[in-house]
């Protein structure tokens, strides 16, 4: 199967200054691009080994088009390329303050137009350090959203200021604590089952990225993330529950919904369950 | 145009969690929705109270 056109989507904006490289979890061997977590070989077709290799050591993209032009490929291929490289997590790039700048500018006069360029996916080899980093760059413009409404809210005085803080200090710092112990927990499961994995973050999509496992480990790999996430929350509404601290319970009951909803079959962790299921049906 | 990379099947790229962070976007913007809406309707410091009425489907503004 070869790439699809619709992958010319998600290359994000480049300027000429920008330097570009492969993220170290794609791995070049001569005519093929191996990403080493998931266990997928890519086969490149000449001369896209060549754009690949120049990727591995860093070039900019300036260079990398005057690259393409010389091998004779053309620019919606190299941009293709580049979209799957950035859907796929393997694309890195190093920006000035000047090149952002000008970046920002682009953006502005764009954005009017309804055009606007797909984000640079960033991903890395799980650790914990990784992993907070990737839930704070998924979750910023809820937490960002959270504090401002409740600021208003306490400032037109339709809360009272300690509820607004108990928004603020208990609820954000509680969703961003169990986002990323929904995706540890999919991740200890991976790891008892000896399976090396990457986190990835794309806008508001975080998650884990591995090689296939099998059903059962999938299975348990999808209901661990929300149950844990879940879990996080009981304490909470145990707490408001009993001290009939209402904005307490009412802010726990509200995060475990969030990731009640996760299990539902339409997309991400529901999704991998409904996939098991139906794979042990077809057996 | 032909493709420079043929991609492995065994790749999925498309299985990151959206679900949750959605949800809860949708959830503030939702809650800011309703903020903005009693400013607007009660003016500044003229909300007493607020709330959704889930049995009639609707949200309650009270004014001072």
């Amino acid at each position: 199967m070869s790439v699809a056109t619709s992958f010319t989507q998600y290359c994000p904006l480049l300027l000429g200054g920008d330097i570009l490289s492969l993220s170290p979890s794609f791995l070049l061997h001569g005519k093929f691009l191996r990403d080493v977590p998931i266990g997928a070989t890519h086969k490149l077709r000449p001369p896209g080994d060549i754009i690949l290799s120049a990727l591995q050591y860093g070039i900019t993209f300036g260079s990398l088009c005057g690259l393409a032009e010389e091998l004779g490929i053309t620019e919606p291929q190299l941009i293709e390329t580049l979209g799957f490289l950035n859907c796929a997590g393997g694309l890195r790039r190093r920006r000035t303050l000047q090149g952002w700048l000008i970046a920002m500018r682009y953006t502005a006069i764009h954005a009017p137009t309804g055009a606007i360029n797909p984000a640079l996916s960033w991903r890395q080899r799980l650790s914990y350090k990784s992993l907070a980093y990737a839930t704070l760059r998924a979750t910023w413009p809820v937490v960002l959203l959270g504090i401002l409404v409740a600021t208003v809210a306490i400032v037109s005085g339709i809360i009272s200021t300690v509820t607004g803080l108990y928004a603020m200090g208990y609820a954000l710092p509680l969703f961003v604590t169990s986002i990323y112990i929904h995706e540890l927990a999919h991740t200890y499961v991976l790891r008892f089952a000896n399976i090396k994995t990457d986190v990835m973050q794309l806008r508001l999509r975080l998650g884990v990225m591995h090689r296939k496992a099998s059903r059962k480990v999938e299975l348990y790999c999808a209901v661990a993330g929300p149950s844990a996430g879940i879990g996080l929350c009981i304490p909470g509404m145990f707490y408001g529950l009993t001290r009939h601290v209402l904005v307490i319970w009412a802010a726990s009951a509200a995060i475990a919904i969030i990731h009640l909803a996760g299990l539902l079959p339409l997309y991400g962790d529901g999704a991998s369950i409904r996939r098991s299921w139906q794979n042990s049906e077809a057996i | 145009m032909q493709s420079l990379i043929t991609i492995d099947q065994v790749a999925d790229y498309s299985s990151k969690e959206v679900g949750p962070i959605i949800v809860a976007l949708a959830f503030v913007i939702g809650l800011g929705g309703m903020t903005a809406a009693a400013v607007v309707l009660c003016g500044w410091r003229g909300t007493k109270s607020m709330g959704v009425n889930w049995t009639q489907k609707r949200v309650e503004i009270v004014c001072r």
